[in-house]
């Protein structure tokens, strides 16, 4: 008898929803192949089957809602096994509280340089737009960079580094500062273990006109609330 | 892409949200599909930009909420380009600008590979969100027109997209690409941006 998770989709994500069950009780399964639906955060997700055998009993029913590692069916038939679980799931809680949270630093930590026309609008009120260029494009970011960048609403990734391995370091952008007013970011010339710009790193096209963008103006007529 | 006037119901939708029956729907010019996407009941119509990207996650990293937040994040850097600041808000998927829904997100992942996409409100017109209650909130939809972005549809999607929008998503996905994506995007620029990817990191290596 194998029993079938509720998978976890990501790591923020600590339950999911059964929207649908492709078998039913019964109906034999090959192993990997489609067993339910799940949803979770917009997304709709089709989970194979974790071993091959007959759909014995399914205990969650369409619609609700559980945690991740949740038993949601059992499978007879040890054809492939080996992956039964404990049918508690007692960690399964404790994620709860702290998951919203790692969802946010992660969107971050992923995001690229600010685009130009936040810059140009640092008062705007939405949420701060993700200054950060992520690892895998500059290499890590001091926190003191980072701040100066947020300071100057400096995209990072025009800054030429200078240090260990290309990294941007303080006198990376007070050179850049410096050197903003006369020239358009002109790479400097003592940067040549840079990495080649990439092509995010074009200048930004002219900026087009910034919008107050009035909520009222923009309510879909008959739309309601 | 760009679709006729259609609502699609998503995996999780409630009848309720649809406000009008399918035969009120047909008599509008209307077509209704129930989807196997992620989400609640949705509009597409003429003046959207939707695009469905096809991604294997697995490349990447194996995190739908992640995935979820990338498109987002895509899109918002989209729309900065047109100095529209838009962000997200808590708990509710989708870019936002001003409480108002600029673009909307619906993903259907089978073997960590995605399917659906975005739909970003162009320049439809509004008033055949009024058949629905869109994604099941009771917030208002937005447009770029809306928010007085004087642009054609041309521009957003040749130029923003392509180069700007799929570079931004290449990245995040660490440039896994797996198949066409839509007749939206050109494979010319997609190609640019993942080799670049790919000779970065080979510079990283050495």
């Amino acid at each position: 008898m194998t029993d079938v998770l509720m998978p976890q989709m990501g790591e923020s994500i600590v339950e999911g929803t059964l929207t649908r069950w492709l078998k039913q009780p019964g109906d034999t399964v090959a192993r990997d192949e489609p067993l339910f639906e799940i949803s979770t955060d917009k997304v709709d997700t089709e989970i194979p089957s974790p071993a091959a055998g007959v759909l014995k009993e399914v205990l969650v029913e369409t619609g609700a809602t559980v945690q991740i590692n949740t038993v949601v069916a059992r499978i007879e038939d040890g054809a492939s096994g080996g992956e039964s679980k404990e049918a508690e799931a007692p960690k399964a809680e404790a994620p709860k509280a702290e998951a919203p949270k790692a969802e946010e630093p992660k969107a971050e930590a992923a995001a690229a340089p600010a685009p130009a026309a936040q810059e140009s609008q640092p008062a705007a009120k939405a949420p701060e737009p993700p200054a950060e260029t992520s690892a895998e494009e500059l290499g890590p970011i001091s926190p003191l960079v980072r701040r100066m960048a947020r300071e100057h609403s400096i995209d990072l990734s025009a800054v030429p580094g200078t240090g260990a391995g290309g990294r941007i370091t303080k006198a990376d952008v007070e050179g850049y500062l410096a050197n903003r007013g006369s020239q358009a970011a002109a790479p400097s010339a003592s940067a040549p273990s840079a990495p080649a710009p990439y092509p995010g790193r074009l200048p930004l096209l002219p900026a087009p006109p910034a919008v107050a963008a009035p909520a009222s103006a923009a309510l879909a007529p008959g739309c309601p609330g | 892409m760009e679709h006729p006037h259609v609502v699609t119901m998503g995996r999780n939708g409630k009848e309720s949200n649809l406000l009008a029956t399918p035969e009120i729907l047909a008599k509008a010019g209307i077509l209704y599909h129930e989807t196997n996407r992620g989400g609640d009941v949705t509009y597409h119509g003429p003046g959207q930009i939707v695009g469905y990207p096809i991604f294997d996650l697995r490349g990447w990293k194996k995190d739908v909420g992640a995935y979820v937040r990338a498109v987002e994040e895509a899109l918002i850097r989209v729309l900065a380009q047109y100095g529209v600041v838009a962000g997200r808000e808590a708990g509710m998927t989708g870019v936002w600008v001003n409480r108002a829904k600029v673009a909307a997100i619906g993903i259907h992942i089978s073997r960590w590979v995605s399917s659906h996409g975005f739909a970003l409100n162009h320049a439809p017109d509004l008033s055949y969100f009024g058949y629905i209650v869109p994604c099941g909130l009771s917030l208002p939809v937005t447009s770029m027109q809306a928010l007085g972005i004087e642009t054609t549809r041309a521009e957003v999607v040749i130029w923003r997209d392509c180069e700007r929008f799929w570079r931004g998503v290449c990245i995040r996905l660490g440039a896994i690409w797996t198949g066409a994506v839509s007749e939206a995007i050109s494979s010319a620029a997609v190609d640019h941006c993942c080799s670049r990817i790919r000779l970065k990191k080979r510079e990283k290596q050495r």
